[in-house]
């Protein structure tokens, strides 16, 4: 509640018809706010979450963006976040969408158990199964884009920042950084493709039972030490993992693209049936 | 009507004890039910914070508003229950802001009458703008509560701080800037006055005209709503439909009764039309939340805003003839904290969307099994350059000793140069640790996109944020040319240098000069930098 009070004093209170309740969370490429739903939405819910990109956006831009968003938006599919609306204020750029209060699994409203993030991931591939059928790659997955729900998770946030800044394969400044759970193949300038977005949830999966990447502990390195890393470096997995978890994840990260999983459904199931024997306790 | 209220004093807030907290922040009054302690501290908490950052009753009831919306939310009630009873009310205008929630009630009195405000249904949230002046205010924490058990204590006037109780009363009085001098005006001093004065055809609608017209709601698919400057706008904010005509349900909303008159009464009444109740006040807005499977539908159908509420209006000339001339512009309330500014938006799925975008259907993903090995998924507008192919059909610089995917090393007798699609050649890793690939031309700087090469999409816009100033607006350019990839600094106020790996200080470039990078150099903007980063030409 104490974020209701610094609410008064927040600089912004809103954008286009949204007002903000709350800041979820500031990075370079932008800020996210709880705010209420506008009526003309006619969204079954009080709240949403509405993203405001920095920096001015060029016509051209918000096109784009609401081409990709739309892509993302005609997947059905009950594990990725529902998308409500894009639109342009002057020249800023937002888009709306769900709001999940449980937080995300970089950082859990209360501590997420083992059964509970297996769960989520093995929904996040579920999402990522969803969008690579309807022809798109997600290509920023990590834990911050999983947002807990009850008994799952739903995956949010398609890499529109690499569609407003062409050619941005990650993102700076994120608490928790997108290089340590992108495939160093799209880093070295390949295409997100249903590979890479495995290769992604192997590392989240590995990031959020251990909580390090698959390049060790980055959060001491500066941002720019740390891409140089991943990309001079093989993916490891921390040692301690139950063996069936490990073999997954060792999968899902194998260097080989064609070694991975074939498809984020795969890999949905290989977690899910994970979770059915293993005890909490297993950590 | 027993109470006459604590008589004698000109102005001031009386307590009604009880099991709850009153208080007073200057002008901000907030009335709470405590049996969920930690909320009643936040919201006291926020009043006395709203009071010190000058904030007036509507911003005040905004975020008390906004704190009980997120403290149902994350605490769904039990069914049935009513939630926290909370009543806040302060000045706004001339006239006065009010938030309703649970079981808590007010009664309000201007000269117009008096109307008796609550939220009856569980997780029902009442606001209310109450554009003409008041003279009074009486409210408690239970719907039961009437007149004859609301008296507040004669005794014990609250001018700051808090104290117990269930009720209040609150009379204007006759020294407020605004509210007061009108009242004092027309109604006398207030301790001549009654705060309830029973005069029926003065009376202002009851809660139920806070509740939403779900008929009423506007409706727009995935057309793009674009507002014309100062195109009318009713408060219901009519949305245009998918091809922009007016889209109008079933039956036109009616002017909500209560609905805020324009300012100063400007806006002439369409013949026919309802007459303005004679009080100046609204809703401004109601919701529930979803506390049972029936609540959303309540919610979904909220009523549009008249506070802050976008401005979503049809082209004029667009309008549906047979829907009644708007009123005129949206008021806008002189305090309100943000002006309507246009803006467009584009619906994307979700209920309120069409089905379907103006996007064909994409193919499914190829698995990675499909892919031939080395047809990575490389853009295919790549531009074509003379490369050779490895023996696993990875495709690469022609000068290269060693495969740049796989490793394998290049026997270039053996390899004849070919045509193909280039491949990203590394990626620029940015000083704040944002990659960018090179699979195409960069101008950085602060404001990349004012060159020209980018107003005509040949370069993208590589931005960077330095609040000093020192890097430039338009600062240097990374081009590949075949398979090299050169910096140019573009005449940059503060200079351009490019550091190889291992070297402490850079080469300054001189303006204009392209120069080549290898993989590990540093190049240097002043206060910014970014390196490239490659496993090619290793």
């Amino acid at each position: 509640m104490n974020s209701m009070s610094a609410q008064l004093a927040a600089d912004r209170s809103g954008i286009a018809d949204y007002r903000f309740i709350r800041t979820l969370g500031t990075g370079s490429h932008g800020a996210c706010y709880v705010a209420r739903c506008p009526a003309r939405l006619r969204a079954d819910a009080e709240l949403v979450a509405v993203k405001v990109l920095a920096g001015p956006t060029t016509r051209d831009a918000f096109h784009r963006a609401a081409r990709e968003l739309a892509a993302f938006a005609a997947v059905r599919s009950p594990y990725l976040v529902t998308l409500y609306d894009v639109g342009q204020q002057g020249d800023e750029l937002y888009y709306s969408m769900e709001y999940l209060p449980a937080g995300s699994l970089a950082s859990p409203g209360v501590p997420a158990s083992l059964s509970q993030v297996l769960a989520a991931v093995a929904d996040a591939c579920r999402a990522a199964h969803a969008l690579h059928e309807a022809g798109v790659a997600h290509n920023d997955i990590k834990p911050g884009n999983i947002l807990l729900r009850d008994g799952g998770a739903k995956l949010s946030d398609l890499g529109l920042s690499q569609l407003l800044s062409p050619g941005l394969t990650i993102t700076g400044r994120g608490p928790v950084g997108s290089v340590e759970f992108l495939d160093p193949a799209v880093i070295r300038g390949e295409l997100p493709s249903r590979a890479t977005d495995i290769f992604a949830l192997g590392a989240t999966l590995h990031w959020a039972l251990t909580g390090r990447g698959v390049y060790g502990d980055l959060a001491a390195e500066s941002t720019m030490a740390a891409a140089r890393r991943v990309l001079s470096h093989q993916a490891a997995i921390a040692e301690g993992l139950p063996p069936g978890v490990r073999a997954v994840i060792e999968a899902a990260i194998n260097p080989d693209p064609a070694a991975r999983p074939a498809t984020a459904a795969d890999l949905a199931e290989r977690i899910a049936a994970l979770a059915d024997p293993v005890p909490d306790e297993i950590l | 009507m027993s109470d006459r209220g604590p008589g004698g004093h000109p102005r001031g807030l009386w307590p009604v004890p009880g099991e709850g907290v009153l208080a007073r922040h200057g002008e901000l009054i907030l009335l709470s039910s405590i049996d969920q302690a930690q909320f009643a501290d936040a919201l006291l908490d926020l009043a006395e914070q709203a009071a010190g950052s000058g904030a007036d009753g509507r911003q005040f009831t905004d975020a008390v508003a906004d704190a009980i919306e997120v403290e149902l939310v994350a605490h769904p009630q039990q069914a049935g229950s009513p939630g926290p009873s909370v009543l806040a009310f302060g000045p706004a205008g001339s006239g006065l802001a009010m938030v309703i929630s649970g079981g808590a009630w007010a009664e309000v009195t201007s000269e117009h009458g008096t109307a008796r405000l609550l939220a009856p249904h569980p997780g029902m949230l009442v606001r209310a703008l109450i554009r003409s002046a008041i003279t009074g205010v009486r409210g408690g924490l239970a719907p039961g509560d009437d007149d004859a058990v609301v008296q507040a204590d004669r005794f014990s006037r609250l001018d700051g701080g808090l104290v117990r109780a269930a009720g209040l009363t609150y009379h204007a009085g006759g020294s407020r800037a605004g509210p007061g001098a009108r009242a004092s005006g027309q109604a006398g001093p207030g301790p001549a006055r009654s705060p309830a004065p029973p005069e029926p055809e003065g009376a202002l609608p009851g809660p139920e005209g806070a509740l939403p017209e779900p008929e009423g709601a506007p409706a727009g698919p995935e057309g793009a709503l674009a507002q014309p400057e100062g195109a009318p706008a009713g408060p219901e904010g009519a949305l245009p439909g998918p091809e922009g005509a007016l889209a109008q349900p079933e039956g036109a909303p009616a002017q909500p009764e209560g609905a805020l008159p324009g300012p100063e009464g400007a806006p002439a009444q369409p013949e026919g039309a309802p007459a303005q109740p004679a009080t100046e006040w609204a809703p401004t807005q109601a919701w529930s939340a979803p506390l049972d499977a029936a609540a959303p539908e309540e919610a979904a159908s909220a009523l549009p805003a008249t506070d802050r509420e976008p401005t979503i209006a049809p082209a004029p000339g667009r309008a549906d003839p047979g829907q009644e001339p708007e009123a005129g512009p949206e008021p806008e309330p002189e305090d309100g904290p943000e002006p309507a500014v246009p803006f467009e938006a584009v619906l994307l799925g979700g209920p309120g969307a069409a089905p379907g975008t103006d996007l064909p259907p994409r193919p499914p993903l190829p698995l990675a099994a499909d892919l031939p090995p080395g047809a990575s998924s490389y853009v295919s507008q790549a531009p074509i350059v003379e490369g050779v192919y490895c023996e696993n059909g990875h495709f690469d610089d022609p000068q290269a000793r060693s495969c740049a995917v796989c490793g394998v090393s290049m026997n270039q007798q053996t390899l004849v140069p070919r045509p193909g699609p280039r491949p990203p050649l590394g990626v620029l890793v940015l000083d704040d640790g944002a990659v960018f690939q090179l699979d195409g031309d960069y101008v950085v700087g602060r404001e990349p996109s004012l060159d020209g090469s980018v107003a005509s999409g040949r370069c993208r816009p590589l931005r960077i944020v330095d609040e000093s100033g020192i890097v430039s607006r338009v600062h240097a350019r990374v081009h590949l040319e075949g398979w090299r990839v050169l910096v140019t600094d573009l005449g940059s106020a503060n200079g351009t240098r490019v550091r190889l790996p291992g070297q402490e200080a850079g080469q300054p470039l001189a303006p204009q000069v392209p120069v080549m990078l290898t993989p590990g150099c540093v190049v240097d903007l002043g206060p910014r930098g970014f390196r490239y980063e490659s496993h090619r030409g290793r």
